[in-house]
């Protein structure tokens, strides 16, 4: 296999507040592959949100990069200077937020937004940089793409506002979106249209997604592998396929049952007890002992390692998985 | 006789200077029988949340009739109105912004109990009830809400509807703000207490799923007006409305996976003493 994209290798990205400093993402590594979708799966708090804006190097006091490396096409991102960040957001990692209205600016049109990401980046001329803003909104399904570069932000739905900043993300032609929850401010019908607007831009523009939602189920529609984050900890990573067919972490396992138990019949749900440890006072040995059912003694001694897992690949961070399924 | 009647209730607002009218609810009927749950299911625009508000008078109809076991609102006097105020409560999406922040909780939840003349001791007592009732213990009375994870605080808020004992609850998407791993909790939660009170509940959700979790009848509502209403189940199986149809096919499908082979799936992984 060729070398990955972008590799993140033990990064630890801490946040400093009255209960002291703590690991955030505590020590986080995996890899996206050229033209790969990556999901990132966790609930609040769990550092999904900072490991995707540390790679950015969008986090400023009281959030550090505390130690670890992140390299894209094997240049390390981490310590980057102000002025060479700015030759790689937008032009070779991009991102999306889940609330387009507070990513676009309010006070110029979508045009000019449009114009000036492309002119500051490029020598274009402000008619080459408007041809292109034209061809990207209708490549996202802006109809009468012309006549709407001079709409404003507020002027478009939220399914449309959606359209037009991952028209601003991909004006560049990234070789990695970055997506935190594109979809989960969006109404049900709409959400499944820009899924398949994203899946789409990413098969022709052959770039590298990482898809970051609080949904397994909206993940596993997309992604092709899958990181599970608790608590600062990535837990599991594996195919799409395999977290569908054998979830092997605890935690893992009660997103996709409970969810799934909803989503067909539910008579009954299953629910996972308990509650996310609060940042400044996570459990010291497994973070979700607490919550699990399989927890044994080792768990609350012992920190238990991101491990390889079985055969295709999966790596775990349990001592107690679950089994393969009842009758597997 | 339903204990809730709504008939061709509409709202409308005026805009562009009163020359255009905008329809959040347009003529909607709907019935909610004692001990009955009615899920209302919406996207965004649809009237969904102010027709909840309508019920609960915290916005007044434009037209049309809202009677609750048998008063109709309108010509209720300011005392029915204060008694059906309790008689019929509501929970809300977020759990932050409908706490008071300055109050602890034994003040949230007291506040439904004033009008029981209760002692202040009694109402003390019945709130630290009222809160081990939905899951938290009596000794976080005198917490403030910000001391509270947002399931915990769902809790405190479905605690201070209960203290009035309502005979309907308006839950207007009570855990669409909450965690994957939360929402479980909440939902079976606020069942178990509706089937122990012989409450009857108004639920109202995006999301098809948990409405047919919650629901004995589903509403499905699109730019104010109700396309289908009918039994949980069969709304599932045998959806009429073209937008019902386009809901059902807007649920997450795990991987592009058919419905039978999620329901296989599920039935397989079926808390076998685990994650139950």
């Amino acid at each position: 296999m060729s070398a990955p994209l972008l590799e993140v290798d033990d990064l630890r990205t801490t946040v400093t507040g009255r209960g002291g400093t703590v690991d955030a993402v505590d020590g986080v590594s995996f890899s996206v592959g050229r033209g790969e979708v990556l999901g990132i799966v966790g609930e609040s708090g769990s550092g999904k949100s900072l490991a995707l804006l540390s790679i950015l190097g969008l986090i400023a006091d009281p959030v550090k990069i505390g130690s670890g490396s992140i390299r894209l096409e094997g240049r390390e991102l981490v310590g980057l200077a102000p002025r060479e960040w700015r030759g790689v957001r937008g032009a070779q990692i991009s991102m999306i937020f889940q609330e387009p209205l507070t990513s676009l600016d309010s006070a110029f049109t979508i045009g000019s937004q449009l114009v000036e990401t492309v002119r500051a980046h490029t020598d274009a001329s402000r008619r080459e940089a408007t041809d292109q803003a034209v061809e990207m909104l209708e490549r996202v399904g802006i109809a009468s793409a012309r006549t709407r570069l001079e709409a404003y932000p507020h002027e478009f739905s939220g399914g449309m506002r959606q359209r037009v900043m991952i028209a601003m993300a991909l004006i560049l032609r990234p070789k990695l979106l970055l997506a935190d929850e594109p979809v989960t401010a969006l109404d049900v019908t709409t959400q499944a249209q820009i899924l398949e607007l994203i899946a789409e831009l990413q098969r022709d523009l052959g770039m590298s997604v990482i898809f970051v939602s609080h949904d397994l189920g909206v993940v596993l529609d997309v992604v092709d592998r899958v990181a599970v984050m608790y608590a600062g900890d990535l837990v599991e990573v594996a195919r799409a396929d395999d977290v569908f067919a054998a979830p092997a972490h605890p935690y893992t396992h009660g997103l996709l049952v409970s969810k799934l138990s909803l989503a067909v019949k539910a008579r009954e749900v299953a629910v996972m007890p308990g509650k996310i440890p609060p940042l400044f006072d996570r459990p010291r040995a497994c973070r979700f002992a607490p919550r699990c059912p399989n927890r044994t003694d080792r768990c609350v001694e012992v920190h238990p390692p991101l491990e390889p897992s079985g055969r295709s690949g999966r790596l775990l961070r349990c001592f107690n998985p679950m089994p393969a399924g009842r009758e597997a | 006789m339903a204990l809730l009647e709504v008939s061709g209730l509409t709202k409308y607002y005026a805009t562009g200077r009163g020359r255009g009218r905008l329809t959040a609810v347009d003529a909607v009927d709907l019935e909610v029988h004692a001990g009955e749950v009615v899920a209302v299911v919406g996207e965004s625009g649809s009237g969904k949340t102010t027709l909840s508000r309508m019920i609960v008078q915290l916005i007044a109809p434009s037209s049309g009739r809202l009677v609750f076991d048998g008063i109709d609102f309108a010509r209720a006097g300011r005392a029915e109105r204060a008694r059906l105020r309790r008689r019929i409560q509501i929970i809300f999406q977020d759990p932050q912004s409908s706490l008071d922040p300055r109050m602890r909780l034994d003040a949230i939840v007291a506040e439904g109990l004033y009008h029981s003349r209760l002692s202040r001791d009694e109402r003390q007592r019945r709130s630290g009830e009222l809160l081990e009732r939905v899951g938290l213990h009596a000794g976080m009375l005198r917490n403030y809400p910000h001391q509270l994870s947002g399931g915990e605080r769902q809790r405190v808020g479905i605690a201070r509807a209960l203290a009035c004992q309502p005979e309907l609850l308006v839950a207007d998407e009570p855990v669409s703000a909450l965690d994957a791993s939360i929402q479980g909790q909440v939902l079976n939660l606020l069942r178990t207490i509706q089937r122990e009170h012989g409450m009857a509940m108004l639920f109202v959700t995006h999301e098809l799923p948990v409405a047919r979790y919650m629901a004995d009848r589903i509403a499905v509502m699109q730019t104010g007006r109700i396309v289908e209403l009918r039994e949980a189940d069969a709304l599932f199986e045998q959806p009429e409305h073209q937008y019902t149809r386009a809901l059902l096919e807007a649920m997450p499908s795990y991987g592009r996976r058919g419905r039978e082979e999620l329901a296989a799936h599920a039935e397989r992984w079926k808390p076998a003493g685990g994650a139950a």
